[in-house]
């Protein structure tokens, strides 16, 4: 116990370390991305026909005619601080903007991840039970219909089939004005994922029905929906929950495209909103925000598999 | 060796195998074909399509599918004027008298019929209808095609370039080399891809190339990290290690022994990655960073008619061409789903 606690210390260190490193990168590769970028910064902010003047004056107050070494540790530096800097347009602040936006994104991202564990591990384990039936051909042609249609299609069908054609639900805006108006955000966007997670939960299924504590748990006599849910299914899910940890992990970083869809105002319509008119400080904070949220995501998802799952190697 | 030893040797090859195991596979042999025919039409589009893509008639603005109408087709010097015509009220070989199809007045127009063969009046028919330029729904389909599969083959090529390059060497050499890749492996991970395609996309100017090299650029991730795992494996075989013992040198060893034998899961992986570059395409050009107008591609389609979805009379232009991607991706995934079988029968279960 001692020994698993001293490398359970040592294996969140390493992993923190990891983590710090690969947040270090991502701020290096969005700055030399921004830096890169056509255009002076200067002539964004004060338009194409402000006087060199002016336009000298902020190139100096942002610092954009020093080296570019220079520029990036100040980025780095400003950064690790929390200022991810202003909106060219707005003159708001990034990190608070983007702070503002989170809470739609979440509801959005966790509602939908709800629905596609429930929804996908249902249909996997009634695909694995029923292996070949029709109702496992369909669930096996949702799944792929899931992994193959583009997530802004998907949105757009079905703001066709209940916006336009049948009318039932609001095709655009926020829970503000009641609550079903996340129905068809959550849906378009829990397709894909739920598409993943059946398929990965039938195979994982599959495998555990064959294995002997299954048919020693038939033989003891315990009822099927026991044997499938107790025994079978709780094995079942261990890759189940890392695909659900990362698509969490990509989703609470901001929806893009249903977001900005479904007029759903969270980091993902904020971002296509800032690419749309070129605010580049919104982006650049919209990017990091999603890469960062990305990666201390995943290092809990470690830390908290390495906790579970004994057969992890620590170290 | 004789002759008939090798003939034998040939016969019973992986691909051969892989290839007779493919053809059971019966929705991915059907996808294959699809995705041949398709590159069929795109490379054959100027033939196949019916009409010029890129031809406006302002006056069949969104017209539903099987719409056909007649037309006079006049020619004067280089240009070819396309005349919509509501009725045709008199037509003798020198003249016709027509109503015209805008203001829906009774205009007539002289034209000589017989002595400029090149005027005459036909019927012209939109298949799948029109989009709100008047333009061939069809035919933009057709050269769309072009767009999706140059877009995924190309980007996918780079991708698998750079995915086998930094794979093996960092599964080959380990230590350092190792420890960076995977560090930019995992940085590039963290970026959500569709972000990190539009910023590098604009980083180098909006169009056709550029779209192809972001995407190839974000998605030689996940190709890297398999390369790297079949490389940590396949570096301990025994037959690395007599090659080793034998004194080749390492360049030998990972391009001639361990990276023919890494190249299943490759390729299994690079059909999956030209599915999600076709979508990645879709989603570029529905934002107006990718192919840029009037070139047709799909998601530049389903962007114009997006806005037209809920009042527009020819919901074709956005199902079309949402039909098209969705039948290409699910056709790559199913070919993906069957040379993983097919290439790799351990995994089979």
């Amino acid at each position: 116990m001692r020994l698993f606690c001293f490398n359970m210390i040592k294996f969140t260190l390493k992993n923190l370390v990891n983590s710090v490193l690969i947040i270090f990168g991502v701020l290096s590769v969005s700055f030399v991305l921004t830096f890169l970028i056509p255009g002076d910064p200067a002539k964004m902010i004060l338009g194409q026909r402000a006087d060199e003047e002016s336009v000298k004056s902020i190139r100096v107050e942002l610092g954009l005619d020093k080296p570019f070494i220079i520029q990036y540790v100040s980025f780095i530096g400003r950064t690790v601080k929390g200022d991810f800097g202003k909106s060219y347009l707005t003159e708001r602040d990034v990190a608070k903007t983007i702070l503002e936006k989170i809470p739609a994104t979440a509801l959005l991202s966790f509602v939908s991840i709800l629905i596609s564990a429930f929804a996908g591990i249902a249909a996997g384990v009634i695909s694995s039970i029923k292996i070949y039936s029709k109702k496992d051909y369909f669930f096996i042609l949702i799944s792929l219909l899931g992994i193959s249609v583009p997530q802004f299609v998907m949105a757009l069908l079905l703001i066709y089939l209940f916006g336009a054609k049948l009318n039932i639900l609001p095709i655009a805006g926020y829970v503000d004005n009641g609550w079903y108006y996340i129905i068809l955000p959550a849906i378009a966007l829990a397709f894909r994922p739920l598409a993943i997670i059946t398929r990965i939960t039938r195979t994982s299924m599959l495998d555990e029905l064959n294995k002997d504590y299954v048919r020693t748990a038939r033989a003891k006599g315990l009822s099927e929906s026991k044997i499938i849910i107790k025994h079978a299914l709780r094995n079942a899910l261990n890759p189940v929950i890392t695909t659900l940890s990362s698509s969490l992990a990509a989703t609470l970083g901001g929806v893009f495209f249903i977001e900005y869809i479904f007029n759903w105002p969270g980091i993902g319509s904020l971002a296509m909103d800032s690419i749309m008119k070129l605010d580049f400080p919104m982006i650049q904070g919209t990017i990091l925000f999603s890469a960062i949220v990305f990666v201390v995501i995943n290092f809990f998802v470690d830390i908290l598999y390495a906790l579970i799952n004994p057969k992890v190697k620590l170290g | 060796m004789n002759n008939e030893e090798v003939n034998i040797n040939r016969k019973n090859s992986l691909w051969k195998y892989s290839f007779i195991r493919f053809k059971k596979h019966k929705l991915a042999f059907i996808s294959s074909i699809y995705l041949i025919l398709l590159i069929l039409i795109s490379i054959f589009a100027g033939i196949i399509s019916p009409h010029n893509p890129d031809r406006q008639i302002l006056e069949f603005t969104s017209k539903p599918s099987f719409y056909s109408c007649e037309v006079l087709q006049k020619k004067d010097m280089n240009t070819v004027k396309i005349i919509p015509i509501k009725k045709v009220l008199k037509e003798t070989n020198t003249e016709i008298s027509y109503i015209d199809f805008l203001d829906k007045e009774k205009a007539e127009e002289k034209v000589n019929l017989q002595s400029n063969n090149n005027s005459y009046i036909h019927k012209e028919t939109f298949i799948l209808g029109t989009d709100k330029f008047g333009r061939d729904l069809l035919s933009r389909l057709i050269y769309g095609a072009r767009i999706s599969l140059s877009v995924g083959l190309i980007s996918q090529t780079i991708a698998v370039l750079i995915g086998i390059i930094l794979g093996s060497l960092s599964g080959y050499f380990r230590g350092r080399t190792d420890k960076f890749i995977m560090w930019l492996i995992n940085v590039v991970w963290a970026f959500p891809s569709i972000l990190l395609v539009i910023s590098i996309s604009v980083v180098l100017g909006k169009g056709y190339w550029q779209a192809f090299v972001a995407i190839g650029l974000t998605s030689w991730v996940e190709i890297a990290r398999i390369v790297r795992g079949q490389f940590i494996t396949l570096k301990e075989s025994e037959y690395v290690e007599s090659a080793r013992a034998l004194g080749f040198g390492h360049t030998r060893i990972i391009f001639r022994h361990i990276l023919p034998n890494a190249m299943s899961p490759v390729i299994v992986t690079s059909t999956v990655g030209l599915a999600n570059a076709i979508i990645f395409e879709a989603s570029l050009s529905f934002l107006g960073l990718g192919v840029q107008p009037p070139t047709a591609s799909w998601g530049q389609m389903i962007f114009d008619g997006y806005k037209y979805l809920i009042t527009g009379t020819n919901f074709g232009m956005v199902l079309y061409p949402a039909i098209a991607i969705m039948l290409i991706v699910f056709a790559v995934n199913l070919i993906g789903d069957g040379l993983r079988d097919s290439l790799d029968p351990k995994l089979k279960k």
